[in-house]
């Protein structure tokens, strides 16, 4: 039960996460990352 | 400062470097180690091994750099999406997961107890080992791979002060996983198998482009996208594969069934899509900044047949493909990134020694070896021309192995490239795999553009050339399958020139690897011929040798005439019957398809 109701938090939470960042897709994505080197 | 990078939390080839006071020490892959190819797991052996070079001990250990951001792979491996890229939102659900470690940080934590640990985006990992490999002052860089975290390539800038990523293809959905799963489709679904497509390629005719263009969308600049995303598990690209079958229409081979024409005509249909991307990618970037100068990194670079269509098409007129396009030494870049990042980097201190960083073979300590020395009364380097002018093919042991895939000279395999047949002889009864694939060169740098079309340097064997024009031989274009096509003679050299006259150059300067190159000169006093074949002293699916005992090993267990460690010679007894052979062969089967 507990494995099915982490299962299903999955899937909605990836669908909130993908939703969000496919909106900037399509090809090459303009962006100006920094070489940092602290952030994980 | 002694700054340790860290490669491999990608699932493969995990590797380490070590940088003291802004000199590389070493640089060391796992699977040498452990023996199993493209070894993931926390690299101890290579760390203990590294340390050992650089005469220091795990506390003495500054900083450790990770050649990726662990959890951002962590994040997307989990939902398909980069954490840098999501939302507020989406960041406050997902905050718990950011402080849980990955088992590579709390090992590392472990053993270097006094180092900081730092984190280098990947393809910043692969930009900045390629850059200070090069002698570019600056230039773009074309960063194309399956996946670094999130982005499968990266278009950006560097020089001596800066290096930023300006432009990248979200998702692991392109190129390099296009290559990848046509690889599997082909019968080749061991990790890293797409240097066989590409060697498979010019059998065949690129007649199937339309059919794999099915597959993706493409995007302005080279960007593609695939319509059906497997990801990178080979279980789940096996899935796939009828539903890629479905859309090419064509049918998918078995590891097990004959090579047929139709998969050379797959493999020249992939290459050339392939080709034609990384070239609008070039394009591209070219669009994008100001320079002269491009640095071709990342697994996809080590398709050296498109770094030389890159270098001839002149987008830039300067290319440098990354001597170690892929992940096994991902650890350099991260070490030499974190040196760029805190005050630069002396380059005049940087010493690749040809890339060959890793440690010395030792002693070969197997007893009844010593009863196959061979006591020559001539020089060791004559000595060697003189054999292999006579045909004979022998491994070559000596000093620190090579970085990467390639056998530089260190831990490699000679042979003549006029004896006929050569090829497919040492292809079936030395290397055990298939027939088709062909040898590098290594060449004499000051003859190389006597007999190839290039005007640089390849002396990390990045680069394919073609055989100058007026040393081909004449050959029929109509052959009815590609085998027939493998054993026309082609040119004087046909087991290192490609059906299409390419060749894999390792170009041999005198500074670079003195050893080598007085053994070519020898070569070419007997022979006239500055050439001699050079592949990697392993079997199919066997990680490059490392020490004179694995050296031993594999000699005894193959047809190699000689075995040379350092300055000993070896002949072989030549005593294990068929059957012990394969027995000793099936250690590698699960890693050699």
């Amino acid at each position: 039960m507990a494995e099915t109701i982490r299962k299903i938090l999955k899937v909605i939470l990836t669908k909130i996460i993908k939703q969000d960042s496919e909106k900037k897709l399509g090809g090459w994505t303009k962006l100006d990352k920094r070489n940092d080197l602290e952030n994980r | 400062m002694n700054v340790l990078g860290l490669g491999g939390l990608l699932g493969h080839d995990s590797n380490v470097s070590l940088i003291i006071d802004n000199k590389i020490i070493a640089c060391a892959q796992e699977e040498r180690f452990t023996r199993i190819k493209h070894d993931a797991s926390f690299p101890i052996n290579a760390i203990n091994d590294c340390l050992k070079i650089g005469n220091i001990n795990p506390e003495d250990i500054d900083v450790v750099v990770f050649a990726e951001k662990p959890f951002e792979n962590y994040f997307t491996q989990l939902f398909g999406t980069s954490y840098a890229s999501s939302s507020y939102i989406g960041k406050k659900l997902t905050s718990k997961l950011h402080n849980k470690e990955t088992f590579f940080e709390k090992e590392a934590k472990k053993v270097f107890p006094n180092a900081k640990l730092k984190y280098s985006w990947h393809h910043f990992s692969h930009a900045v080992a390629a850059y200070y490999s090069s002698d570019f002052e600056e230039a773009a860089f074309l960063c194309v791979d399956g996946k670094g975290e999130y982005a499968n390539a990266s278009i950006g800038y560097i020089d001596s002060k800066k290096a930023l990523i300006t432009h990248e293809i979200p998702y692991a959905n392109g190129l390099g996983l296009l290559y990848t799963v046509i690889s599997h489709f082909l019968g080749f679904p061991s990790f890293g198998s797409e240097y066989k497509v590409m060697g498979l390629a010019p059998y065949g005719k690129p007649i199937y482009v339309d059919n794999i263009k099915t597959l993706y969308t493409e995007y302005e600049g080279g960007a593609i996208k695939l319509i059906k995303n497997p990801g990178f598990k080979p279980d789940d690209i096996k899935e796939h594969l009828p539903w890629l079958a479905e859309r090419l229409n064509l049918p998918i081979r078995d590891p097990k069934d004959e090579l047929k024409q139709i998969h050379a005509d797959i493999s020249a249909s992939i290459q050339a899509v392939f080709e034609e991307q990384i070239l609008k990618m070039a394009n591209f970037a070219k669009l994008q900044f100001s320079t002269e100068n491009l640095l071709f990194c990342g697994g996809c670079a080590q398709n050296c047949v498109s770094a030389g269509k890159l270098r001839d098409k002149k987008i830039f007129k300067n290319i440098f493909n990354s001597p170690v396009g892929g992940d096994m030494g991902s650890s350099l870049g991260a070490a030499l990134n974190y040196q760029h990042q805190t005050g630069g980097v002396d380059r005049s201190k940087l010493d690749f020694r040809g890339y060959y960083l890793g440690s010395s073979p030792g002693r070969l300590t197997i007893s009844g070896a010593n009863d196959y020395l061979v006591t020559p009364q001539i020089e060791l380097f004559q000595y060697m021309a003189d054999e292999l002018a006579n045909g004979k093919i022998i491994a070559w042991v000596q000093d620190g192995m090579e970085l990467g895939a390639r056998a530089l000279g260190a831990r490699s395999i000679l042979a003549n490239p006029l004896v006929p047949n050569i090829q497919s002889d040492m292809n079936l009864k030395i290397k055990f795999r298939e027939s088709f694939r062909p040898f590098a060169p290594a060449i004499l740098i000051e003859d190389t553009n006597k007999w190839f079309d290039i005007d640089q340097p390849s002396n990390f064997m990045q680069f394919t050339a073609f055989l100058k024009p007026e040393l081909r031989f004449q050959t029929p274009t109509n052959f009815d399958n590609f085998k027939e096509n493998l054993i026309y003679p082609r040119c004087e050299i046909p087991s290192v020139v490609h059906v299409d006259y390419s060749a894999r150059l390792q170009t041999i300067a005198k500074n670079d690897h003195p050893k080598f190159h007085q053994l070519l000169e020898k070569f070419k006093e007997i022979t006239g011929i500055p050439i001699l074949i050079n592949t990697s002293f392993n079997v199919n699916g066997q990680p490059i040798i490392r020490t004179a005992d694995e050296a031993w090993d594999c000699f005894i267990n193959t047809d190699i005439d000689l075995l040379v460690i350092d300055d000993k010679i070896y002949r072989n007894p030549f005593d294990k019957t068929k059957n012990e052979k394969l027995q000793w062969l099936k250690q590698f089967e699960k890693y050699s398809r």
